[in-house]
């Protein structure tokens, strides 16, 4: 066996040097980040603008920006529409890896960013604290790094352009304080994870909105989701046996909207707005279920957020760093709107679920 | 004359070789597959064989390696451990709680060790003194795995101390740190399959368990320290992939465990036991490793790389299969 497993072990490596060797000559930007043989790689203290200020401006042609996803899902895909945007009409080539909600893929694939020496690489990170140790690997190759949707606390990263989603709570409290008649009233606030700062933002920005509005009369129960649509089903149909006289329910992401529809109606409060018996339902996100809700009528207000531009203003601002300049600010926020049953059909061209409802 | 005698050493030379190598792609019947898939990738994907791409590469390969090195010796003994993913988890958060972020490394890595011995040992116990059946077991100690990771770590990831994540960057002559330790693994678990007696006890208990009983081996003992071992070497992978990520996560282990068991049996290890060895599953985790790196750098849509990767795992084990009989 001994015998066996030297030639195989041979083999091996011999392929792995063939390989280095027939490797073609590595590019400037690996030759000076590199690090040499024996030595440890260190962190460098420069920031993304500092390391871009001794390289010459790219053409837009030229650049090639890694995008690392987390995850495909329909907000995911509004999000790349805006990126894939900017990227045709910049000439940038754009390198798509999605991760599978896996960290430890997320970082291989941005590992593979780095050996194909891309101009920068554009997050959204699984886990915004596993995401680190990648990022580190960026920062010591002198790769810019942009995150979007979900931020990450490291210094290198040069721009981050997320959602509001304390305001897009805060919008949902504020119509369902309008509402408010004054009775006690009961109010379910579904929470998406707790370990997701988009999500405890929602609960937050909701809650504080009912404070403010001074609905004292509103007693407010969460239940948790852990952003799943069966635990969402449970979760209310769990909550209406509790307290049958729920009168408001929160969801914080529409992609749950089926879910919950079917948890009313079990419940038997299914019903739209103006009708007896009807539970007020805002929704997060404008996807299309959330759309469909809204103008069917059992919904009544969804917030559509503006995905395609925080997209967008990712590549715009990732352009901005390959070419020598600074962001005007490294972390930029776009609020979602709201729009009612009322005129969520008028106003669909601003939603971006409203494609797929057609 | 001495022309001739030349000639038929050659010929000679060249069906030896030819039989060597048939012998070797006998036994690591994955090498048909990985060096084309190499040689293919190097082509399409001038990036693939950079020293900062091979790098990344064992970084990711070493974790599952370490984990799998132990899912070898149980299926070896024609058993499996499914709970060897959720262990390693488990392991992970449990040493990052100990620790902190300001403990000592040392300690993280013992705690994350004895937290799989611990597993290990009750999996062990449960097999090969209880006679549980391996695959129910397991399916249980994985879901009470997991459940300790998210109860521990409240579903969140944990910070660890910031040389432990340093040390993931730590490269000697381009290869990560957590790459030797792989390799030191492999050789300690090779010589312990091969030189030792203890060895062969695994290979004859899973080809014919009736058989070791009847010369006397002490099976009960062989069947539950392959557990054990299994169990500490989750452990030790777990703190790797700490080391790896600078986190301990505790869903860290959910995608592992298919590409563990996966590599095993890719590599060419028998589920029925008694036939395969750790230098296979070596291999079979780097073509995985490799398959995943490749397709990514050539830009590879996430669904059309699950196909690719499933098509390669079934024509793989089908040339085990079919290797397997032929030799």
């Amino acid at each position: 066996m001994k015998n066996r497993f030297a030639p195989i072990l041979a083999l091996l490596l011999g392929l792995f040097l063939v390989l280095a060797a027939c490797q073609t000559t590595p590019s400037v930007q690996e030759e000076a980040t590199a690090p040499a043989a024996e030595e440890v790689t260190q962190p460098e203290a420069t920031t993304p603008a500092e390391s871009q200020e001794e390289t010459e401006p790219a053409e837009s042609g030229d650049i090639t920006i890694g995008v690392a996803l987390d995850a495909l899902f329909l907000g995911r895909q509004a999000e790349m529409e805006g990126v894939r945007a900017v990227a045709d009409e910049q000439g940038v080539t754009l390198l798509e890896s999605v991760a599978d909600n896996d960290p430890q893929e997320q970082n291989a694939q941005i590992q593979s960013f780095i050996a194909q020496d891309v101009d920068a690489i554009l997050v959204v990170a699984v886990d915004n604290a596993a995401i680190l140790t990648a990022i580190d690997a960026a920062q010591d190759a002198g790769i810019p790094v942009v995150t979007f949707d979900r931020q990450v606390d490291h210094d290198w990263v040069s721009y981050h352009s997320g959602l509001d989603s304390y305001s897009d709570g805060y919008a949902c409290g504020q119509y369902v304080a309008s509402q408010n008649d004054g009775e006690p009233h009961t109010v379910l606030n579904l929470l998406g994870a707790l370990n997701d700062d988009n999500a405890i933002q929602r609960r937050d920005g909701y809650e504080d909105a009912l404070t403010e509005a001074g609905a004292d009369n509103l007693e407010i129960i969460q239940a948790p989701t852990d952003w799943n649509a069966e635990q969402a089903l449970a979760a209310v149909e769990n909550a209406f046996q509790a307290n049958p006289d729920i009168w408001a329910v929160q969801i914080p992401s529409d992609f749950m909207q089926d879910s919950i529809k079917t948890a009313l109606e079990s419940s038997g409060v299914l019903a739209n707005v103006g009708e007896d018996g009807h539970v007020i339902v805002c929704t997060i996100d404008g996807a299309e279920p959330g759309y469909r809700a809204t103008v069917e009528g059992w919904t009544d207000a969804v917030v559509a957020l503006p995905l395609a531009e925080l997209g967008r203003g990712a590549l715009e601002n990732a352009i901005t760093v390959i070419n020598g300049g600074t962001p005007e600010t490294t972390d930029q926020r776009f609020p979602g709107t709201l729009y009612t049953w009322e005129n969520a059909e008028a106003n669909a061209d601003l939603i971006w679920g409203s494609a797929g409802a057609e | 004359m001495v022309t001739e005698t030349v000639d038929t050493i050659n010929q000679d030379r060249s069906v030896n070789f030819g039989r060597q190598l048939g012998s070797i792609f006998e036994k690591a019947s994955v090498l048909p597959i990985l060096i084309p898939v190499c040689l293919l990738f190097a082509f399409l994907a001038p990036s693939f064989a950079t020293p900062t791409n091979i790098s990344a590469l064992l970084a990711v390969a070493a974790v599952v390696f370490v984990a799998a090195v132990g899912e070898t010796f149980v299926m070896l003994t024609a058993g499996i451990d499914i709970s060897v993913a959720s262990v390693l988890a488990c392991s992970a958060i449990i040493g990052a709680a100990v620790m902190g972020q300001d403990g000592s490394p040392w300690v993280g890595l013992i705690v994350s060790v004895t937290v799989g011995l611990i597993f290990g040992a009750f999996n062990g116990f449960s097999v090969a003194v209880l006679g549980l059946t391996p695959f129910v077991l397991t399916l249980g100690t994985h879901l009470i795995a997991r459940g300790i990771a998210f109860s521990v770590s409240e579903g969140i990831a944990m910070r660890v101390p910031q040389a432990l994540r340093q040390l993931g960057r730590v490269e000697y002559l381009n290869i990560p740190f957590i790459a030797f330790v792989a390799v030191a693994v492999l050789l300690v678990a090779m010589f312990a399959l091969r030189k030792t007696t203890w060895g062969r006890y695994i290979y004859l208990l899973g080809a014919n368990k009736d058989a070791a009983n009847y010369v006397g081996i002490r099976h009960k003992w062989i069947e539950g320290s392959v557990y054990v071992i299994a169990g500490g070497l989750a452990g030790l992978a777990g703190y790797l992939s700490v080391i790896n990520l600078g986190v301990a996560l505790p869903g860290v282990g959910d995608p592992l465990l298919l590409t563990i068991i996966g590599g095993v049996i890719l590599g060419g290890t028998s589920m029925f036991g008694g036939e395969g060895a750790i230098w296979r599953t070596a291999l079979g985790i780097l073509l995985l490793a490799v398959l995943s790196n490749g397709l990514n750098l050539l830009g590879f849509e996430f669904y059309d790389k699950l196909i690719v990767e499933g098509l390669v795992i079934l024509l793989g084990t089908g040339l085990a299969v079919r290797l397997g009989r032929a030799s």
